[in-house]
C-alpha cells in the first residue's frame, strides 16, 4: 500500500522535529550524552580532553617560514620554486592537494621577495588547483576579486592567501575531507623545509640551520596528523608517511635544550613576552642527511 | 504511517540540527575574525571543537623566536566565554586569559622558539556547551 505525502504529512514531522531542536536549545542544563552523540562522533572526545576538530597539532605556516627566510637577508632564488608548467602532471586528488600546499609556499616566498608578477601567476595556479579539488567556495571567489584589486600590495596578498587557505581548511573539515586539508598542510611544510635546507647548503646561515632544527616537533606533529589515515588512502599516501617517519629518525638526533624563564605580561598592551630560551644543536652530518631526505621527498611530491 | 512520521521527524531534526550547528559556528568564527586583522596574518588553520562545560580542548603548536603572534579565542556570540592557557612542554603556564577578563585575544612575543600546549575551556558564565574556536596569527 502506498502512502501519499500530503502537506500535513510533511509538516507534522517537521514541526515535531523543530520542537525537539528548540527544546534542546532552550534547555539550560548541561546536555545529556545521548543528545550530543552525533556531534561527539564528529568531534572526537577522549575523557575530558578533546581534539580541536580531530587535530591535536598545528603546523607552522609556510607563509611565515618565507618571511623568516627573507629576514635573514638571503637573496631571492627562483630555482627553488616548483614550475607552474608541472600542474598538468597532478591528476590525482592526493597529488593536487600536496602541490596546492607546495604552490602556496611558493606564493608566500614570491610575495615576500616582491616578485608580484610571478606571484599573480602562482595565485592563478592555486585557484585552478583549488577548483579541481572542489574546495573553491563562494567566499573564495570574493577573495579572488580582492586579489585582482590588490595585486601590487604585498601585505594584502599575504592576508588574502592566508584567508584562502583558512577557508579551504574549514571547508574541508565541514565536508569531512579532513585528510585533504592535512595533505595540503604536508605539501606546504615539506616545501618550506626544502627551501630552508637548500638555502642552508648554499649560505651556511646559522639562523636558517636553527630554523631547520626547530622543525623537529612540527614534524612529529605532522606525522601524528597523517598517521590515522595510514593504510586507508593510497600507496602513495603510505609511502609519503613512511618517508616522513624516516626523516623523523634523523631529527630525533637533534638536541633541543629548553630553559624556562618566567614570562612578562603587559596587560595594557594585551601582550606577553615569552622569555624562555631554546638552544638547537644540529650536527653537519644531520643537516646533510636532512637535506638529502627532504630533497627526495620533495621530488616525489612535485614530479 | 507511524514509521514514516518517525523517519521524517528524524530527517528534519538532523537537517535542523546541522543548520543550527553551522549557524553557531559561523557566528563564533565572525567574533574571532574581528581580532585577526593586520599586521597579523592567520596561519591558515582553524582550530575548533564543540565542547561541554567539563571538557578541555588542547593542541600543540610551535612558535618561532623573534616573532609576534596573536591568539584569538571565542565561543558563542559574545566575547569572554572561552578561557585559554598556554603552557610549555614542561607544563609551566606561560599565560592564561582568565586573569584578564577572559580577553578574546592576546599577543605573544617569543624571544626564542618554544613548543607549546594550548588549552581552552568554557568560562563558568558561558552556556553549558558551545563551539570553541581558536586562531593563530603571526606578524612579521
Amino acid at each position: 500500500m502506498t502512502k501519499k505525502l500530503t502537506l500535513s504529512n510533511i509538516l507534522l514531522p517537521f514541526i515535531a522535529s523543530l520542537m525537539m531542536i528548540i527544546g534542546i536549545g532552550c534547555n539550560d542544563t548541561p546536555p545529556k550524552n545521548n543528545q550530543t552523540n552525533n556531534l561527539d562522533e564528529e568531534f572526537q572526545s577522549t575523557g575530558g580532553l578533546i581534539k580541536l576538530n580531530d587535530r591535536l597539532f598545528s603546523i607552522p605556516s609556510p607563509l611565515q617560514v618565507a618571511s623568516l627566510v627573507k629576514e635573514t637577508g638571503i637573496p631571492y632564488n627562483k630555482e627553488l620554486l616548483n614550475p607552474v608548467e608541472r600542474t598538468s602532471r597532478y591528476t590525482t586528488a592526493f597529488k593536487q592537494a600536496l602541490n596546492l600546499g607546495v604552490y602556496g609556499a611558493n606564493l608566500g616566498y614570491l610575495n615576500m621577495y616582491d616578485q608580484l608578477p610571478d606571484a599573480a601567476v602562482y595565485f592563478g595556479v592555486v585557484k585552478i588547483m583549488s577548483k579541481e579539488l572542489g574546495i573553491m567556495s563562494s567566499i573564495d571567489e570574493k577573495l579572488l576579486e580582492r586579489f585582482e584589486s590588490n595585486k601590487s600590495n604585498k601585505d594584502s596578498i599575504m592576508q588574502i592567501v592566508s584567508s584562502m587557505y583558512k577557508n579551504a581548511d574549514a571547508y574541508l573539515m565541514d565536508n569531512e575531507r579532513n585528510e585533504i586539508g592535512i595533505i595540503i598542510l604536508t605539501g606546504g611544510w615539506v616545501e618550506s623545509l626544502y627551501f630552508l635546507s637548500q638555502l642552508a647548503q648554499t649560505n651556511k646561515s646559522q639562523e636558517i640551520i636553527n630554523r631547520i632544527g626547530e622543525q623537529k616537533y612540527p614534524l612529529d606533529n605532522l606525522i601524528e596528523l597523517l598517521r590515522p589515515y595510514y593504510g586507508k588512502q593510497s600507496e602513495e599516501f603510505d609511502h609519503l608517511l613512511e618517508q616522513l617517519v624516516d626523516l623523523a629518525t634523523v631529527f630525533d638526533g637533534i638536541t633541543i635544550e629548553y630553559k624556562y624563564v618566567p614570562p612578562t605580561t603587559y596587560a595594557d598592551k594585551k601582550l606577553t613576552v615569552i622569555n624562555s630560551t631554546t638552544k638547537t644543536i644540529i650536527q653537519d652530518v644531520q643537516l646533510n642527511l636532512i637535506t638529502e631526505q627532504v630533497e627526495a621527498i620533495r621530488n616525489s611530491i612535485v614530479q | 504511517m507511524n514509521k514514516t512520521y518517525l523517519k521524517l521527524t528524524f530527517f528534519f531534526a538532523f537537517l535542523l540540527q546541522s543548520f543550527f550547528v553551522n549557524a553557531q559556528e559561523e557566528v563564533t568564527t565572525a567574533v574571532c575574525d574581528k581580532y585577526m586583522n593586520p599586521p597579523f596574518v592567520s596561519d591558515g588553520q582553524q582550530y575548533r571543537a564543540l565542547i561541554n562545560a567539563e571538557e578541555v580542548a588542547e593542541f600543540r603548536a610551535t612558535f618561532y623566536g623573534g616573532s609576534i603572534y596573536r591568539i584569538t579565542a571565542c565561543s558563542g556570540s559574545q566575547e569572554g566565554q572561552l578561557i585559554f592557557a598556554i603552557y610549555d612542554r614542561e607544563r609551566n603556564e606561560l599565560f592564561s586569559n582568565r586573569g584578564y577578563n577572559n580577553a578574546p585575544y592576546w599577543d605573544f612575543k617569543f624571544n626564542s622558539t618554544v613548543d607549546c600546549i594550548i588549552e581552552a575551556y568554557l568560562a563558568p558564565t558561558a552556556p553549558p556547551s558551545g563551539f570553541a574556536i581558536l586562531q593563530i596569527g603571526f606578524s612579521k
